[in-house]
């Protein structure tokens, strides 16, 4: 095991290089002068300025230079300053990902909780043949959930729960009133948000875990349990989810990796401070140093998850760890 | 300190325990000034028995202090100061006891200050460099409205009258040749830290903001200072409170420009030297400003939180706590602004949208208004097109849009259409410079023009007819926009208009691209005036790369722009600018629509005056709270 | 190879009727079938795809999934209905005293524990030992199986034994507690020729050593002559003809089992599968009002048309179900 581990970590390293060379060059295919558009946002067209500017972000410097001075900055953790903010870029996206983070987090605790437990409880009543009204209602719900827009009930929950009923904060990470930052304080903001995002991935991993695990309870292992007279919460939780396991494994860290590029609309709708907007607004600001630096962070945690997740996988399927 | 805090709980309603538990704070200063807090109302005929205050310096073998006051049946307790002078002790422990504080509940109650004093939250909207304290390193217009409520300018620009006021400084004076202007500043003015405020932190300033050479200048952020910049030469100080700002050419705004620009805003000179600007200007605990409220908080892109200077040179301002939480710009934002608002969650919302006035409105205790922005919205025109070459034609194609119609069937009070080179209210308006709607004057001025209606209702001068397009960027599904309003009023008066698509790829040339030949452009140009500055406004409307496809060369109009840059008599200025609003009228340079506003809303049971300064900028410390 | 002795059946099967009620129509799976398995015996189990083999099995042990139901018959197991067991005293007796195999091993057993914790489960499910001891005890049976290294072997993962080694380890789970009837659905179908050899050999031995009856279910007609005291032979949900194997093999009544036989030319080339006849197996969504095999049938007459045949004996053990036997002779 350990040893799957320290390859799977090695393969990482290609990718990371690769990563960094495309997003590399990325920021310079950007159309647009990154210094000039800022200096044209604050009404400074003077060529001194810019080419100052230009200076003191190394600009100027030919392409291999700007990379390998980039590259060493960041692996010390230096990843610039931002253009538009002057604040440093690590700050900004550690800010931005801590937020980001923790709606991630939530949705996909979300997930794991309401869909794969809907699902397989889903399946285990389809399995029992139980009466048509509730497999049938098991079975459409997620669909229903994956046809509606997450913003669309975004903005539904936050008039209804926030506006007139008044349980749930609208937006934002914090009530300020508080001014402590405590974790019930957090959850409570995090719980539209949470859904708003999570609701079609609730959907989706219901119905993934009941259509998998309505597979499995059809292998012939199971029958073998049956046969082998467990008693039926093993062959459904020991025999049944532990194979169902592995796809919802996968579907969930793709899902955290995706989550922690940031919602944009979401974090719009709610005040959310993450990094979906930070890099998106970054963008259309050609605030370079943070487009890089944050598409990098975004690449690593994304390759990191993808990891965790194989080496999760590879405990749970042992077919994994020995091919 | 100590006692000030003690008092304060018994205001509060805490009582002897708080009080206790108070008394043990550590004191290092060598000097203890005790102060009991000033508590403005007690109703009469409730006594107060007795309040025991004792100080007791324990090890201290040289010298003990007991202060003990026995107040009786006092009925208004005045605000009361005791100063302990020269209080020398060796071990820096002074322990206060307070004992025996027997106070009947109803004097705590009466008291107590309004409690919906205590704090206030304000929803504003920021998208890109949020975190500024600095008034001077602030890039956006709605994050100033939490930095200008702790950093502050010699001079502020008053924009419900358009006037400079005194704030730092009591008095300026521009020199007669325009190339000087002298502030006066205000007797008293201290630092959040105790410092005084001195001549020399002014001169530090403007070299700060203004040199490009000086070393505190290097690392900041002064998105505003061009305006000002070209001007600059150096600061004197002439005495104790006086400096002087010498210019290198003559300009004869510069009051404005120095003393209430949005970047010549004064930083404390030893916190900027000893943490340079960006630390300065992001952590509060770093920044040391003079203004009404001292930042104690500060969470990037989420909020802002500052509590009231006791110490503070104007009127105490009514609320304890300003906090400032922080929505991204955009619709979304400011949805998520009038959402928290009606939920209860903050107690103002600025920058609040049109699209939700009716929910704001509706909503009982909400105050909801829309302010002059003071941004003129406008649509342009080609003059390069041959049909429009005749200004008389472009006047009538300025009088044809029926803006007061238009926006009182589409945004209500959220919008003021405005038909003048001028804002309202202001002393630079020239009233008679306007371009309004007026059916008969299309007809004569296209008549003068020479031109007469043809067989198919269509105005015709030989080969030309009144022929054009306006570029269309509505979505075509949506309600009557201007553009289809506008075109529709224009056919009705003898023209043949078409609408036609805008597109972005080929729009942006207006020189030599297609649309170069032909057309009136209808956008959502603003010309925000700056500090009611007519040069600047001048540039806007006359040259400019963004505006270049509205050129108009006028020669008396170059002049008038080289005058008012020398003429420090207001009076003439005054005449001058207005001469440049008829002159702009008269040759349609571009087509005045409407001033922009913007929305401010509010919970009435907690807070009122949020109108005083919901325009440009809003202004906190003048919100006062609703009576209980 | 024991023969069945004159005492109680360890299993008997009375009047079987298993039906899947789908969409499409009602399934007679198995329709009405009867039969014996005395302690010791093998049986072999025959007929071609779809003639309810597996359906019979699974009723025996109550797994028939939804939306199957047995829906009329008895099966007394040791003298017991285990139609009208309740669920646990069901799970008592599977994998305790009736255990089953499969066709296909590498199914059978769940990919993602290892070998040895689904041995352990097996034993400690029925019996109260400690983990240790059941382990000791897995180690013993693999031995018995014939795997080399069952140490080494407990710890791995279905996915590295072959076919036949996790044969035997389904075996050995099913043999762990000492049934009194295996069942072995299509034990070697899945296997090459010479594995299949050795899993029957196997089963032969085990069936002596522990005394155990086997129901062998097969498509193969020469493992049946090889291995099976006596053989069933099923056709469209029904037993067509059942008999001592040497009987039925020398003297086959139905046409059937004739055409089975028939095709069969060489006991030497046992791979040999059957499906020799022309024609598709019966609808069984529809009672027939004649003979199921009516249509595919040699020999049909008249009568075979309209009446449905009954199984008759026509020699002592030796039943046949076809109008050419109207009685026993
Ligand atoms: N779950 C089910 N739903 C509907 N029909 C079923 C179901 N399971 C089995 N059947 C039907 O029951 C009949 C008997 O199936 P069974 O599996 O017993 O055949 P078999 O004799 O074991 O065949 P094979 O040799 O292919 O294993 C088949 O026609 C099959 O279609
Ligand atoms: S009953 Fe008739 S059709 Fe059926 S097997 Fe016998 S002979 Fe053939
Ligand atoms: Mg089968």
């Amino acid at each position: 095991m350990s040893r799957y581990i320290a390859r799977r970590l090695l393969s990482i390293i290609p990718l990371l290089i690769a990563v960094s060379i495309i997003v590399f060059a990325m920021s310079k295919a950007l159309p647009g002068d990154p210094v000039e558009i800022f200096l044209r946002q604050a009404d400074i067209s003077n060529p001194e300025i810019v080419a100052a500017m230009k200076d003191k972000y190394g600009l100027n410097d030919p392409l291999p230079n700007q990379y390998w001075t980039w590259l060493t900055l960041m692996f010390r953790g230096d990843m610039g300053e931002s253009i538009l903010r002057g604040e440093p870029v690590a700050e900004l996206l550690f800010r931005g990902m801590r937020n980001t983070f923790s709606v991630a987090t939530a949705s996909v605790v979300l997930v794991v909780v309401v869909g794969w437990t809907m699902g397989v409880v889903a399946a285990v009543v389809h399995n029992r043949g139980w009466h048509q009204a509730i497999t049938r209602f098991l079975a459409q719900a997620p669909v229903l959930m994956l046809s509606i827009p997450g913003f669309g009930i975004a903005v539904f929950m936050v008039l209804a729960f926030g506006v007139t009923l008044g349980w749930l904060p609208t937006s934002g990470v914090s009530n300020p009133r508080s001014g402590e930052d405590d974790i019930l304080d957090l959850a409570k903001h995090l719980i539209l948000p949470t859904i708003g995002l999570a609701l079609a991935s609730v959907g989706g991993n219901w119905r993934l875990a009941r259509n998998t695990m309505i597979e499995i309870l059809r292998e012939d292992y199971i029958r073998m349990a049956h046969a082998k007279g467990l008693p039926l919460w093993r062959v459904y939780f020991v025999h049944g989810l532990r194979t169902t396991l592995v796809p919802l494994l996968t579907s969930a860290g793709l899902l955290f990796g995706s989550l922690l590029t940031g919602s944009f609309i979401l974090e719009y709708i709610f005040a959310w401070p993450g990094i979906g907007l930070m890099m998106v607004e970054s963008t259309v600001s050609r605030d370079v140093p943070v487009v890089m630096g944050g598409t990098m962070l975004i690449a690593i945690m994304y390759l990191f998850i993808n990891l965790v997740v194989d080496i999760l996988y590879a405990f749970v399927d042992p077919r994994v760890r020995y091919a | 300190m100590i006692l000030r805090s003690g008092a304060a709980a018994v205001a509060g309603g805490v009582g002897a325990a708080a009080l206790a538990a108070c008394g043990e704070a550590e004191v290092v200063e060598k000097t203890v000034t005790v102060t009991v807090t000033e508590v403005k109302e007690v109703v009469k005929e409730v006594p107060v028995e007795t309040v025991v205050t004792k100080e007791v310096v324990k090890e201290v073998p040289v010298e003990t202090v007991v202060t003990k006051e026995v107040i009786k049946e006092v009925p208004v307790v005045e605000v009361r100061e005791v100063e302990v002078e020269k209080v020398v002790t060796q071990e820096k422990v002074v322990e206060v006891e307070v004992e025996k504080v027997v106070t009947q509940e109803k004097v705590v109650e009466v008291m107590a200050e309004n409690p919906k004093a205590d704090s206030l939250v304000i929803a504003l909207p920021v998208t890109q460099r949020v975190d500024d304290l600095d008034g001077s390193q602030v890039y956006e217009f709605q994050t100033k409205i939490h930095a200008f409520s702790t950093s502050e300018s010699l001079l502020l620009y008053d924009y419900q009258t358009q006037t400079l006021k005194p704030r730092l400084a009591e008095s300026w004076e521009v020199a007669p040749d325009a190339t000087s202007v002298t502030f006066t500043l205000r007797e008293g003015v201290t630092w959040h830290n105790g410092d005084p405020f001195t001549p020399e932190d002014v001169v530090f300033n403007f070299n700060r903001i203004f040199r490009d050479d000086d070393p505190y200048h290097a690392e900041g952020t002064f998105y505003y200072n061009g305006f000002a910049q070209p001007f600059y030469d150096s600061t004197e100080v002439l005495d104790a409170r006086t400096v002087r700002v010498n210019l290198n050419k003559p300009d004869a705004l510069a009051a404005e420009k120095f003393g209430a620009l949005d970047s010549s805003y004064m930083a404390h000179p030893p916190s900027v030297m000893e943490h340079g600007n960006r630390e300065y200007s992001t952590d509060p605990d770093k920044y040391v400003g003079t203004g009404p409220y001292i930042p104690v908080e500060l969470r990037p892109a989420e909020l802002v939180r500052m509590v009231r200077n006791e110490n503070w040179w104007g009127p105490k301002p009514d609320f304890d706590e300003l906090i400032f939480r922080l929505f991204p710009g955009g619709s979304a934002g400011a949805d998520a602004r009038v959402n928290a608002l009606l939920a209860g969650e903050v107690d103002v919302a600025l920058y609040t949208p049109a699209t939700r006035r009716n929910d704001l409105f509706r909503a009982p205790g909400i105050g909801a208004k829309w302010y002059p922005n003071f941004v003129l919205v406008y649509f342009y025109i080609n003059h390069t097109f041959p049909l429009f070459q005749d200004h008389r034609v472009r006047q009538a194609v300025a009088r044809s849009f029926d803006r007061v119609s238009y926006h009182e069937a589409t945004s209500g009070p959220t919008v003021v259409p405005w038909g003048r080179f001028w804002f309202p209210g202001s002393p630079y308006l020239n009233d008679s410079a306007e371009l309004d709607y007026d059916p008969a004057q299309v007809e004569s001025l296209m008549q003068d023009a020479g031109f007469s209606k043809g067989g198919d209702g269509v105005w015709a001068n030989g080969d030309m007819r009144a022929e054009f397009k306006i570029q269309y960027r509505g979505d075509p599904g949506s309600p009557p926009d201007q553009e289809t309003f506008w075109m529709q009023g224009l056919n009705d008066l003898g023209f043949s208009v078409e609408l036609e698509a805008w597109d972005p790829a080929i729009g942006a040339d207006f020189e030599n691209g297609p649309y170069a030949q032909q057309n009136l452009h209808v956008g959502g140009w603003g010309v925000g005036v700056f500090l009611g500055d007519p040069a600047f406004a001048y540039q806007r409307w006359t040259a400019g790369d963004d505006f270049a496809r509205s050129y108009m060369d006028n020669a008396e109009m170059n002049q008038l722009y080289q005058d008012i840059l020398v003429e420090a008599d207001a009076a003439n200025r005054t005449a001058k600018v207005h001469r440049m609003q008829e002159i702009a009228a008269e040759q349609v340079a571009w087509i005045p629509n409407t001033v922009a506003t913007l929305g401010a809303a509010w919970r009435e049971e907690k807070v009122t005056n949020v109108t005083s300064g919901a325009t440009q900028y809003s202004y906190p410390w003048l919100y006062k709270v609703a009576p209980v | 190879m024991s023969v069945a002795a004159a005492t109680e059946p360890v299993l008997a099967v009375r009047d079987l009727h298993t039906h899947f009620f789908t969409k499409t129509g009602t399934v007679r799976a198995v329709n009405g079938v009867s039969f014996s398995i005395y302690p010791g015996e093998i049986v072999g189990l025959v007929g071609e795809s779809g003639c309810g083999k597996s359906v019979t099995a699974m009723s025996i042990l109550g797994l028939v999934d939804a939306p199957g139901r047995v829906v009329n018959g008895t099966i007394a197991f040791d003298g017991r209905d285990m139609r009208k067991m309740s669920g646990g005293q069901l799970r008592r007796v599977r994998g305790h005293e009736i255990a089953m195999i499969f066709q296909n091993p590498i199914g059978a057993l769940n990919p993602v524990f290892s070998v040895g914790r689904q041995l352990v489960e097996a034993i400690r499910t029925h019996q109260r030992v400690s983990r240790r001891e059941a382990y000791r005890q897995a180690v013993g049976l693999l031995e018995r199986v014939g795997i080399p290294d069952p140490e080494q072997r407990l710890p791995q993962y279905p996915h590295q034994f072959s076919g036949g080694m996790a044969q035997r380890v389904v075996i050995a789970m099913a043999l762990a507690n000492r049934p009194k009837l295996l069942i072995a659905d299509e034990p070697t179908t899945a296997l090459d020729v010479t594995i299949q050899a050795q899993i029957i050999d196997l089963l032969a031995e085990l069936n002596q050593e522990f005394g155990m009856a086997v129901l062998h279910i097969t498509h193969n007609m020469a493992l049946v002559a090889e291995s099976c005291a006596r053989t069933i032979v099923m056709y469209g949900g029904k037993i067509a003809e059942s008999g001592q194997t040497d009987v039925v093999f020398d003297d086959p009544k139905h046409p059937y089992t004739q055409a089975l036989l028939g095709s069969v030319p060489d006991l030497d080339q046992p791979e040999q599968i059957i499906d020799p006849l022309e024609g598709f197996p019966p609808d069984i969504t529809r009672e027939w009002t004649g003979c199921e095999f009516e249509p595919r049938c040699s020999q049909r007459f008249e009568q075979c048309s309209v009446e449905n045949p009954l199984l008759r004996e026509v020699a002592a053990g030796h039943a046949v179900r076809c109008h050419l036997y109207p009685a026993a002779s």
